[in-house]
């Protein structure tokens, strides 16, 4: 199959937006199984999506939040556990005047009978522990998956972080701010740059915080940023001198506003 | 007021839900209820209808927790669409109830509004910076699409251009979307 022309057709967006027919949506999801470069691909539309949808939001109502979570304590979670139904067989034989050959031989029957009902049962409920098991475990191996990729960006960014190529650049509050602090990290070989907020107030709304290189005792766009407690990967540089970071309308700007700049540090 | 953070990790998320307890649902409400109810008052076009809905979509997102495959894509992709269908199946059911009580036209809401509703869509995304680099037309199919809930066959009648020409609009619709949230293509 030609992944780039199969991406190029939108069905991802599509998908990710939620409005492929069941058909278009069985493809989709067996062929992301299949193609990585499908996998990222529609992992960053739906990224686009969540941040448009996140900037387009409107506060509930403050009530609301009771009600929903009034709602579930009430309402049970569908267990991935199928409920095994308990078997229970019971026959009456009735009693017969008939001679002890045709007794005898209805007993087997009845015997043959109650035998079969209750190796179905066993059957079944064989049948249903399986299902539950069967769930279970793609259920724990899609765990162990999202637990994996967790953990091989925290050592990728562990090994960054104890290269001894890598700088950490403290940047410290300025006059605007001087509680305000934040770090960089930069790789002198690979030229790669990490950015940890540690402090830095909520940017008002439009408006983004942006990293700045002092390269050559000119500022140069390192990206833009978002106030959270994940270290963020920001454009690469070989030869900076000092790392600044400006509030800016969303977006980021072309010059700093030197104004709006929170913390500096030198490399 | 609406925020354009998004503090917690996707993994984060994920975990949250998986645990199954009430305090860490409570998390994802305050994570994602106000992007969820943007667009679900989109789709419904009345505050109230919108609280029900959401309220709804939250009780079967917690229902559903354990069907939350992450291989499938994004917790947020699967929330929104659990919110999306129950926003539309109500603005069907009140579009029946509408008829059922004869209400005047103009006093009904859902798919009477939804059909009248493309221009004012450009002008209620306006209001966020972002979307305003894209193209008008640009706009309306990501309105249509992901703000109102339209199906592909919808957006084809209504925009009248053919069916294979919706998937492509949107992806340059959302190829200009990545680049102002600057989402790298590959």
């Amino acid at each position: 199959m030609n992944v780039k022309e199969y991406i190029e057709s939108g069905i991802l967006e599509t998908y990710a937006m939620g409005l492929c027919t069941p058909a278009e949506r069985a493809e989709v999801e067996k062929l992301v199984a299949q193609y990585p470069e499908l996998v990222a691909e529609l992992s960053a539309i739906e990224q686009s999506l969540e941040e448009l949808a996140f900037a387009c939001a409107t506060e509930p109502p403050v009530h609301l939040k009771d009600k929903v979570l009034a709602a579930i304590t009430d309402t049970r979670r569908e267990g991935r556990v199928v409920d095994l139904h308990s078997s229970s067989t019971s026959k009456v034989v009735n009693e017969t005047r008939f001679n002890w050959l045709a007794a005898a031989s209805i007993a087997l029957l009845i015997g043959s009978g109650a035998a079969n009902v209750f190796l179905y049962n066993e059957y079944n409920d064989a049948n249903q522990r399986i299902i539950a098991l069967q769930t279970e475990s793609s259920t724990l191996a899609s765990d162990v998956e999202i637990t994996k990729t967790s953990l091989s960006e925290a050592q990728g960014m562990l090994a960054f972080m104890s290269d001894t190529a890598t700088a950490k650049i403290t940047m410290g509050g300025l006059a605007i701010s001087p509680q305000s602090k934040a770090t960089v990290y930069w790789n002198k070989q690979s030229s790669q740059v990490y950015l940890a907020v540690n402090s830095l107030p909520m940017p008002a709304q439009n408006h983004q915080y942006q990293l700045w290189a002092i390269v050559d005792g000119a500022p140069v766009d390192a990206g833009v940023f978002e106030v959270t407690d994940t270290m963020q990967k920001m454009k690469t540089f070989t030869a900076p001198q000092a790392f600044a970071v400006t509030l800016e309308k969303m977006g980021g700007s072309a010059a700093p506003t030197m104004e709006l700049m929170y913390v500096v540090g030198n490399v | 007021m609406p925020s354009l953070k998004i503090a917690r990790n996707e993994s984060e998320l994920v975990a949250l839900l998986m645990e199954g307890k009430p305090e860490s649902f409570a998390h994802l409400y305050d994570h994602f209820s106000r992007a969820l109810f943007g667009i679900v008052k989109r789709i419904v076009n009345d505050v109230e209808i919108a609280e029900d809905v959401l309220q709804d979509a939250f009780v079967k997102i917690w229902q559903k927790s354990s069907n939350y495959d992450s291989s499938k894509g994004r917790l947020f992709t699967w929330m929104l669409n659990i919110a999306r269908n129950t926003a539309i199946d109500s603005t069907r059911s009140s579009y029946a109830k509408a008829q059922s009580k004869i209400q005047k036209l103009d006093n009904s809401v859902g798919i009477v509004n939804r059909k009248v509703s493309t221009t004012t869509a450009v002008e209620t995304l306006d209001m966020n910076d972002q979307v305003n680099k894209l193209q008008p037309e640009q706009k309306v199919i990501i309105d249509m699409m992901y703000f109102r809930g339209y199906s592909q066959d919808e957006v084809s009648k209504e925009l009248n251009i053919p069916l294979g020409t919706v998937k492509t609009r949107s992806r340059s619709a959302l190829i200009k979307l990545r680049e102002t949230f600057d989402i790298p293509l590959r």
